[in-house]
């Protein structure tokens, strides 16, 4: 078993502890996984096991090697008063292969971390959760030579849900709503691009904007008292749950998952009437119930510093934090007012019950949300209706409240079995839309705490990965239209490569763009090439020799299911890199500098689908790596470009940077620490100058930046000399050991001709840190 | 050309002219070739100001020699800012001095920045920023504890057997008062079934079944 208990070592799995997590349990015959909880006189082997959430061990010889070959990615969740169970495919905690949750025990066992120890008491009620636990058990103590399990890569995240960092995903698009409120072209509702993008801002646009009259408040007293605002996701489409699991899954396989990527933050356009106290607190309720409490922002907001200006232009813009939480539909992300003098110190970190300042209709203090009503709403208009409704929360702290000015009272300050929440009721109304803006904190990239840390980003090709996602192999000359338009240098890649397997006795060139010499492990499908791939395989590859160490960009795009691709690239062979899991060491991606991962594309959705690689970086060597989710696989490859010269040159650079994180704080509203502790950034050219497989090419510095210019979690348009490069490097200038961290990364590209006609002269020093971000002094 | 006085205390000639200095206070002395006046000071001529704007029309081209225009700093050029008014800008030393740019772009849409094509970072390995965190190799096992033979750290991983053997993290020892959060947190790790030394055989989870939605579907709760 492997969670978080209430007893320290002593106490073994057969023994009874508050215990949540993981057990593992095996005979000679039958076994199972299972998750669950257990609390008072309950032990984990017995009763995490009764908790229906799991399934069974199989001893057959066929999956034998299964246990020595893949290990399984674990994540328990808390999200309020729900315990979430997740099973993923992959390190970077992305890929989820199966979820479970529990309501009751959370919210009944689990919610006191102050109760006092009662030692090794049978009653065994101390509820807290203390100690990281692996613990075994078959009733004896005979010693090594059980049954084993191995545990890696341990991480907790306290006060909030964990994001990751995964520099293979800093290739997202933010997209924003614009003025006239139109779509992108291209884009659909639940399309890619929205949950692809780093920042999601959905202002209405149509209808009219709200005012006081309207009563769009916390202290809204003409019937129910509201006492929370907000925006509820009303459909799965909805930008913030769709993702690469749910947004392609059908009617067979929706049981994967109903969560999205991790956020970073949600913000409000909020002002006030009247003269409000206390403390202005994100929170997050789900499957639209006061009783599905699921988080709370890390920061708060003084109410008294709100604008009391009415409207969204002059609202003031409230960001709540909530690093890591995975939304669903029929989340309600709501603003409410907490009890001003409370600290979670001083409540023994029990949740604070919200507290009301207002006194009567005579001496109103309201908080309104900017939104605007439009009752012939669309989901094209405004995005509202289906997808992010106004919402509110009502009579959850006056008792028997009718009508009228409410009774003020403060009902749940001991209401530690089920807290206040439970109180009170929700409703929405489609026909008004809040603004609102959404930031995912999944594809931030953090560096090691190490010496001048940087970050490559391969540049040069337009990033069609995602306009091309879904078109038909009908569409082939639209593709070829869109590479030779624009640069005469890109031509279709022959033979060259040939793909070996571990044993190097079959091996294929199906990069070859005929249907003329296809070997063994291929097939002509459709006109396609088909590879076979064997069930759960990840030590099996495809090498190609590409003779020379340079920079290339290949795209491809393939027809596949049930599984990943992973491309490594070395500029010279090597016998030493290994990325299997059936090794007694297993792979780690981040571990090796040898071979380096370029690119990685999953789909673990269980019906087939479009995907479009993009490979770019250098290399002589180029591994293709398949790792199936189950079953034997088939993966085919439908086309394939490559070009080894920039086609597009930057001219700007848009980095979003990852500079605080939000700590729950009673006494500071917005206490951070430092994630990017860097100082200063170093933006450098990639001169291209390398002469052999052996000499990595060198860098030249075009721009020195002060991190303290950039705008936390927001775009800094960065001014570049306009280059041919193929790679900008951001680095660390400081001395001693720093961390960089970005959310997002993007470029500007214009074609030859446009900068031909169109480009100016701007001196620069490429060491001053004084200028602005556009270059000038 | 003779000078000429003339009524109101004002006078003209031609520049070549010697001015006269028995005049009265602010007597006024034109030039009629050149256009200019001057005022008497009591001891001086001195050129008498626009007091005006002075429009473009009234500069003769050319005229204005560069050694009149306000001194800036060394090293530094003179152009239109992003605003568009005439300002020094940057040093022309360094890489900058012969950058071609184009128009700085703050819309930052859909449409005008793209992503990058992907990254390559140092040594391929980045920070999860968490509360806690380890990988159990050298110098990352410190705070765990273990109670029997059968939990102990080897090869870089945390091992449990299954005899009564039991490893603890204690997170109060990091968190303090803080303690563990009722409301959000998240524990991840990797598990992964070794090899058993017992003769009954591996042990492993049936991972393949697990991805048949219809099995899977007996053991969901959503």
């Amino acid at each position: 078993m492997f969670g978080l208990s209430s007893k320290d070592e002593s106490r073994h799995c057969s023994e009874s502890q508050n215990f949540v997590g993981f057990v593992y349990r095996a005979s000679s015959s039958t076994g199972d996984w299972n998750w669950g909880s257990c609390y008072g006189s309950q032990n984990p082997r017995d009763h995490c096991r009764d908790d229906g959430m799991g399934g069974s061990i199989n001893y057959s010889v066929s999956n034998n090697a299964w246990a020595h070959k893949t290990r399984v990615f674990l994540e328990i969740i808390r999200h309020g008063n729900r315990f979430f169970f997740r099973r993923y495919a992959d390190q970077d905690f992305r890929e989820c292969v199966d979820e479970y949750y529990q309501d009751q025990e959370a919210k009944n066992y689990f919610t006191d971390p102050d109760e006092s120890e009662d030692g090794n008491s049978t009653t065994q009620n101390d509820q807290r959760l203390r100690y990281i636990k692996m613990s075994g058990s078959n009733g004896t103590t005979g010693g090594q030579g059980m049954m084993d399990g191995r545990v890696d890569y341990v991480q907790f995240w306290n006060g909030s849900n964990g994001t990751m960092s995964a520099p293979y995903y800093l290739t997202r698009r933010a997209w924003e709503r614009d003025a006239t409120g139109t779509k992108p072209s291209g884009v659909e509702i639940g399309g890619r691009e929205m949950h692809g993008a780093t920042i999601f801002r959905n202002f209405p646009v149509t209808g009219t904007e709200n005012t006081n009259s309207d009563h769009k408040c916390i202290g809204n007293e003409s019937s129910n008292f509201w006492d929370a605002v907000g925006c509820r996701i009303d459909s799965q489409d909805h930008p913030a749950v769709t993702n690469r699991f749910n947004g392609e899954r059908d009617s067979e396989f929706n049981w994967v998952k109903y969560f999205g990527y991790p956020l970073r933050s949600v913000s409000f356009w909020l002002w006030k009437e009247g003269s409000p106290t206390g403390r202005l607190r994100g929170v997050i309720y789900g499957e639209n119930s006061t009783s599905h409490f699921r988080a709370r922002s890390q920061n708060w907001i003084d109410v008294s510093t709100l604008s009391s200006t009415a409207g969204k232009a002059n609202a003031t813009k409230c960001e709540f934090f909530f690093d890591g939480y995975t939304p669903r539909t029929e989340d309600l992300f709501l603003v409410e007012l907490e009890a001003p003098t409370k600290t979670d110190a001083a409540d023994g970190y029990t949740i604070p019950a919200p507290f009301y300042r207002g006194q009567s209709d005579s001496s109103t203090a309201r908080v309104h949300i900017a939104c605007r009503n439009d009752p012939n709403n669309d989901v094209d208009d405004n995005w509202s209706g289906q997808y992010m409704r106004f919402c509110n929360l009502y009579s959850r702290q006056s008792s028997s409240q009718s009508s009228g000015v409410p009774t003020m009272n403060r009902t749940g300050a001991t209401n530690t079995a089920h807290y206040w929440y439970n109180e009170g009721s929700v409703s929405s109304d489609d026909n008004w839309t809040p603004y609102i803006e959404w930031k995912w904190g999944a594809d931030c990239y953090v560096s090691p705490n190490e010496a001048n840390p940087y970050i490559d980003c391969y540049v040069g090709e337009a990033q069609w990965k995602n306009n091309q996602y879904g078109r038909s192999r009908s569409h082939q000359s639209d593709w070829k239209k869109d590479i030779s338009s624009a640069d005469p240098y890109t031509y279709t890649w022959n033979t060259s490569g040939t793909w070996e397997t571990t044993d190097g006795s079959t091996h294929t060139n199906f990069w070859d763009n005929d249907s003329d010499s296809l070997d063994s492990y291929t097939q002509t499908y459709y006109n396609v090439r088909r590879q076979d791939f064997s069930a759960d395989e990840f030590d099996a590859y495809r090498q190609a020799d590409f003779s020379t160490y340079a920079h290339r960009t290949i795209i491809m795009r393939v027809y596949y299911r049930y599984g990943s691709f992973m491309f490594f690239a070395q500029p010279q062979s090597s016998s030493t890199f290994s990325p299997t899991d059936s090794s007694s060491t297993p792979f780690v991606r981040d571990s090796s500098d040898d071979w380096e991962e370029i690119c990685f594309d999953e789909n673990y959705y269980g019906s087939y689908d479009e995907r479009v690689i993009v490979i770019s970086g250098y290399w002589r060597y180029l591994r293709m790596y398949h790792h199936t989710r189950a079953n034997e696989q088939q993966a085919q490859f439908r086309y394939y470009y490559y070009a080894d010269t920039p086609r597009k040159y930057v001219s700007h650079i848009d980095i979003v940077p990852l500079k605080k994180n939000y700590t729950h704080n009673g006494a500071s509203a917005n206490a951070t620490t430092d994630i990017m502790t860097a100082t200063q950034l170093e933006i450098q050219k990639r001169n291209d100058d390398q002469t052999s497989d052996s000499v990595e090419p060198t860098y030249t510095t075009v721009r020195t930046i002060n991190v303290s210019a950039l705008t936390d979690g927001e775009s800094n348009y960065i001014r570049v000399p306009i280059a041919d490069t193929t790679s900008y490097r951001i680095r660390c200038k400081d001395s001693g050991n720093k961390r960089i961290a970005f959310s997002s990364i993007r470029v500007k590209y214009h074609s030859s001709n446009d900068i031909s006609f169109n480009h100016g002269h701007q001196p620069m020093t490429a060491t001053d840190a004084s200028l602005q971000l556009n270059g000038e002094a | 050309m003779a000078i000429k006085y003339l009524a109101g205390n004002r006078i003209t000639g031609v520049a070549a002219d010697t001015k006269p200095t028995n005049v009265a206070v602010n007597s006024v002395f034109t030039e009629t070739d050149t256009k200019k006046d001057f005022i008497w000071s009591g001891s001086a001529w001195v050129a008498a100001g626009v007091g005006a704007t002075i429009e473009g029309s009234e500069i003769t081209t050319g005229t204005i020699p560069l050694s009149a225009l306000a001194n800036g700093s060394a090293n530094k050029s003179i152009g239109f800012n992003s605003s568009g008014v005439a300002s020094e800008l940057a040093s022309s030393s360094g890489v900058g001095a012969k950058s071609a740019v184009m128009e700085y772009d703050t819309v930052g849409k859909y449409s005008s920045y793209e992503p990058v094509l992907g990254v390559n970072v140092q040594n391929r390995k980045r920070d999860q920023f968490a509360t806690y965190r380890s990988d159990f190799s050298t110098g990352h096992t410190s705070g765990w504890t273990h109670s029997g033979d059968g939990a102990y750290v080897s090869g870089g991983s945390l091992h449990g057997q299954a005899d009564e053997s039991t490893s603890v993290y204690d997170l109060y020892a990091l968190l303090g008062d803080n303690k563990v959060d009722v409301r959000n947190w998240t524990l991840r790790f990797t598990f992964r079934p070794n090899q058993s030394s017992r003769t009954q055989g591996d042990i492993c989870l049936d991972y393949h079944q697990k991805m048949n939605p219809d099995i899977v579907a007996n053991h969901k709760t959503l």
